[in-house]
C-alpha cells in the first residue's frame, strides 16, 4: 500500500492546518466582535472605538456602556461556537481552540494596556466566555459528528 | 495550540519503524520465538507461558523498541492454508526471519520447499534474511552444520542480501542460557542490516507525508 490517494488528512498531525485554523478563528471572531459592538452601539447611541474591545476599564457593570460591552462579548462567544463548528468541526479540539483564542486575546490586551490584567471583571468575563464558547462549540460539533452517514446504494453488487 | 505543540513533540521524538516477518512451517516455534524476543527486549513484559502457546491463526504482532528504532514483528501462521497469506506482507516488510524446526527431520524438505518459494519472490529482493534453527535443546536435533547446507542448495535464489543462520532455543532459558543469547544477537544483527538497507527500503513513517 503506497501513497494513500484522496484528500482526507494524510497524517495524524497537520501543523499548517492547525495554524491556519487558529488564525482564521482569531480573525473571524474579532470581525464578529466588532460587528456586534457596532450593532449594539448604534442601538444605544454610543461611540465606537478600539478601546471597547481591548481596554480593561471598559468592562464594568456600573453604566450602560459597560454592560453593552459585556453583552457583546457574550454574544460573540456564541458566534465563536458557530465559527468553531464551521472551521474546526472536531469536538475534541473545541476546548483547545477556545482557550487558544482567549490566550491570544489576553496577549493583545496586555500589549494594548501595557500591563497584565488584574481586574476581576475582565477575568470573570473571559473565563465565562471561554467556557460558553467551548461548551456550545462542543454541542454543535457533537451533533454533526454523531449524525448517521447515509450510504448510497449504487448498482447492487454481489456480496 | 495544545494539539500543535503536542504533535510537534511527538514528531520530534518519533523513531523509524521497520517491519519484520517471522515465517516458517507450522510448529516451527515462531510464536514462542516472538514471545521470547518480547520478554528479552521489553521491560516489564509478562509473557505468555510457553506451554500455553497454541497454533497461530492469522498473525501475532509484536512491537519492540531496540537500538533507537521500532520493530514491528509480524508472526504469520505457518499452516498450509495460511501460507497463501504470506505474500500479501512481502511488499511492506524490511526483513525476514525464517524459523526451522531442527528436530523434525521428516519435514525439513517441506520447509526447504516453502523457503525456496518464499525467497524467490520479487517483492523480497535484497532484504536481509535470518534463518534460525530452533529447538536446539532437543537431543538428536540437526545442528547449524546440517541445516545450513540444506538451505544453501539454492544459493542463487537467495541472491545478493545479508543472510545468517543461527541456532536458538526459545523457551529454555535456564538450561541453555547461551542459546537465549542467540535471540538477542540475531535481532541486533538484523537491526544493523535493516539500517544499512534503509536506502533500499525506507522506514515506514517516511512514506506518509
Amino acid at each position: 500500500m503506497k501513497k494513500l490517494t484522496g484528500s482526507f488528512r494524510y497524517a495524524q498531525w497537520d501543523p499548517w492546518l492547525i495554524i491556519s485554523q487558529i488564525i482564521s478563528v482569531q480573525c473571524m471572531l474579532y470581525v464578529t466582535l466588532g460587528l456586534t459592538l457596532v450593532l449594539l452601539g448604534t442601538l444605544v447611541g454610543d461611540t465606537r472605538t478600539l478601546d471597547h474591545i481591548f481596554e480593561y476599564h471598559e468592562i464594568q457593570v456600573r453604566d450602560f456602556g459597560g454592560r453593552m460591552v459585556i453583552s457583546s462579548f457574550v454574544i460573540n462567544s456564541l458566534f465563536g461556537a458557530v465559527t468553531l463548528w464551521y472551521i474546526v468541526e472536531r469536538t475534541k479540539q473545541c476546548m483547545d481552540f477556545s482557550c487558544t483564542w482567549h490566550i491570544f486575546h489576553l496577549v493583545i490586551c496586555w500589549f494594548y494596556n501595557g500591563q497584565f490584567p488584574t481586574t476581576f471583571s475582565w477575568w470573570a468575563l473571559n473565563v465565562a466566555c471561554a467556557t460558553l464558547m467551548c461548551v456550545c462549540g462542543e454541542f454543535l460539533c457533537l451533533r454533526t459528528e454523531l449524525a448517521a452517514i447515509p450510504l448510497s446504494l449504487g448498482p447492487k453488487t454481489d456480496l | 495550540m495544545y494539539t500543535l505543540l503536542h504533535g510537534f513533540y511527538k514528531y520530534i521524538v518519533q523513531k523509524d519503524e521497520f517491519c519484520v516477518l517471522i515465517l516458517g512451517l507450522d510448529n516451527a516455534g515462531k510464536t514462542t520465538y516472538l514471545e521470547a524476543a518480547k520478554t528479552k527486549l521489553t521491560k516489564n513484559y509478562q509473557g505468555i507461558h510457553p506451554t500455553k502457546i497454541t497454533t497461530t491463526v492469522g498473525l501475532n504482532i509484536g512491537k519492540i523498541d531496540v537500538a533507537g528504532i521500532r520493530l514491528n514483528f509480524w508472526d504469520l501462521g505457518g499452516q498450509n492454508e495460511l501460507q497463501s497469506l504470506w505474500d500479501k506482507y512481502y511488499e511492506e516488510s524490511h526483513a525476514i526471519i525464517y524459523i526451522v524446526d531442527s528436530s523434525d527431520r521428516e519435514r525439513i524438505d517441506e520447509s526447504k520447499e516453502i523457503f525456496d518459494k518464499m525467497i524467490a519472490s520479487e517483492s523480497l529482493q535484497g532484504i536481509p534474511l535470518l534463518v534460525l534453527a530452533n529447538k536446539q535443546d532437543i537431543p538428536e536435533c540437526m545442528g547449524v552444520r546440517e541445516v545450513k547446507p540444506i538451505f544453501n542448495k539454492n544459493a542463487q535464489l537467495i541472491g545478493k542480501r545479508d543472510c545468517m543462520v543461527m541456532p536458538i532455543s526459545a523457551p529454555n532459558r535456564v538450561k541453555f542460557p547461551l542459546l537465549m543469547e542467540g535471540v538477542d544477537e540475531g535481532i541486533r544483527w538484523l537491526v544493523d542490516c535493516i539500517k544499512r538497507n534503509a536506502y533500499l527500503r525506507p522506514p515506514r513513517n517516511h512514506d506518509e507525508t
